[in-house]
């Protein structure tokens, strides 16, 4: 157990051996793996306790429509300078509107948490809660390296893969998957993400200090430089962007020229 | 009677992109019989596994109909209902598509359902085993394009070990378990492992007959797509020329 903790700290220090040991040890994917589902666990933690007390101290419907109606009051008022041709008795009927539809949909929430159901209901939720947590490590992609999951790992780790041997890598997919699992390990700093001023700030240095692992790990993984590796690891979401910006281009052409035809 | 190569310890290397894995079934007697009793293994197993979380989530659930009659219910306080509710046609037009809804919507969002959870016992086996042929051949003729030297036997045989990861769906027990696109991608990497196994290629090669099958797909796809926008076209053409 030290030694696999070593070899974490090593990883997070950037220090080759650490990288090494992992993309040539026989399970290198399974360590991967290991590190990718216990670091996606431990970051929600604090979301499954959250679910769990939740869960064994369930509000009725009519304090949390309450609470939702007071939130939504303040938000009126934050946005009404927003509204500024709207009269205050147009909007004032518009909101009157709202407010009845949402009384109505609490209404509707409140007698189907009523009916009755096998399982006792702060069992159930308390079942959702950990469904929802040890889900996690099997969640998608999204913003290239942002998420702890097997998909931000395999996810972009193939095209990294791709391009680290179009470049000259030499290295093999288990090691090459086992050794990029440690930029998972900044991102245990995400567990405090929920503290106020701090926790975004938190998330930006997991993030970066993330990438930079995953640059030494890719560079390790191929036996290749640190400069061939950091073109390997953005030439994915560079020509991602690139595509999404031409196709956006070519869309936006399309409309004009469409709005275009219609107005003549 | 053929030597038995399949076991755990060989699926469990063969996930973790273990290469010796997929060569020690490549060269099994009969890769073909191994792969088929894997494939029907990881379907009914896993179908199993997820009946269980299917039936926990079910049980705290209340009954759909029972929901479906409450939300009914509460129409007739909204301020539309007694502009509708004069209007006997458009009433019973409303109340079927209700009901229709409430056949569609429930499945869509993947409400518990345990009878159809059953039945995916039969059905996860046999969508499995079709998509193993299906990408199997294609993988095979683009492999043997390629100057891949492996018999068809073994590249089905080897491709048999890429549906391992589904197992993760036997995680389902656990109720209101969620897994994303990330399997198909580990799906993925065992598919040019196994492809690269059985033909014995070269890493560039072994990517292409990987990722040509799916082109195949994509051109199925898309000129059965024009056959349907082509017919529905006509369809609507026919009903305005009468």
């Amino acid at each position: 157990m030290s030694a696999w903790l070593r070899t974490l700290w090593n990883g997070i220090l950037l220090r080759e051996p650490a990288f090494a040991d992992l993309r040539d040890h026989r399970n290198a994917f399974w360590y991967g793996l290991a590190i990718i589902a216990a670091v996606a666990l431990l970051i929600h933690l604090p979301t499954l306790v959250g679910g769990v007390s939740a869960a064994l101290r369930a509000q009725p419907v009519a304090v949390e429509m309450d609470q939702a109606m007071s939130e939504l009051e303040q938000a009126i008022q934050q946005l009404r300078p927003l509204f500024g041709g709207m009269s205050d008795e147009m909007a004032g009927e518009l909101m009157a509107q709202f407010k009845d539809g949402l009384r109505l949909g609490f209404e509707i929430a409140g007698k189907v948490e009523a009916l009755p159901t096998y399982l006792p209901k702060p069992a159930d939720r308390t079942l959702q809660a950990i469904g929802r947590w040890v889900s996690q490590p099997f969640a998608g992609g999204g913003f290239p390296l942002a998420n702890v999951s097997l998909g931000a790992w395999l996810g972009y780790g193939i095209w990294v893969m791709l391009f680290a041997k179009l470049l000259g890598g030499r290295g093999t997919l288990a090691g090459f998957f086992g050794a990029t699992a440690l930029y998972a390990v900044p991102h245990v700093l995400r567990v405090f993400a929920f503290a106020p001023a701090v926790g975004p700030a938190l998330s930006v240095i997991a993030y970066l200090w993330g990438a930079a692992v995953y640059v030494k790990a890719t560079a390790v993984g191929h036996q290749m430089s640190v400069e061939r590796a950091l073109l390997a690891v953005l030439l994915p979401a560079l020509i991602a962007l690139l595509l999404a910006i031409m196709v956006a281009t070519a869309l936006a052409t399309v409309i004009a020229i469409g709005l275009a035809g219609a107005m003549d | 009677m053929g030597q038995r190569t399949l076991s755990f310890e060989l699926v469990f290397r063969a996930l973790g992109l273990d290469s010796e894995a997929y060569d020690r079934l490549r060269d099994d007697d009969n890769p073909f019989v191994e792969g088929l009793f894997l494939i029907v293994l990881i379907g009914v197993a896993t179908a199993l596994l997820n009946l269980i979380g299917q039936a926990l989530a079910w049980a705290g659930t209340p009954s759909m109909s029972a929901i479906k009659d409450l939300i009914w219910q509460a129409f007739p306080t909204m301020p539309w209902w007694s502009q509708m509710a004069g209007d006997a046609e458009a009433m019973a037009q409303f109340k079927q598509l209700y009901d229709l809804g409430w056949q569609i919507f429930p499945r869509l969002f993947g409400v518990a359902d345990p009878l159809a959870a059953s039945l995916n016992i039969l059905f996860w086996p046999l969508a499995a085993l079709l998509s193993w042929l299906i990408y199997g051949t294609l993988a095979h003729l683009f492999a043997r394009l390629l100057g891949g030297v492996g018999r068809y036997d073994q590249t089905l045989g080897t491709l048999s070990l890429s549906y391992a990861p589904l197992l993760v769906h036997g995680l389902g027990f656990v109720p209101y378990f969620t897994v994303g696109a990330a399997l198909n991608t580990w799906q993925l990497i065992c598919r040019y492992k196994a492809i690269r196994s059985a033909g014995q290629l070269s890493w560039g090669r072994a990517f292409w007959a990987t990722v040509l099958p799916f082109g195949v797909y994509l051109v199925f796809w898309t000129v059965i797509g024009l056959i349907v926008a082509l017919g529905i076209a006509a369809a609507v053409a026919a009903q305005g020329g009468r």
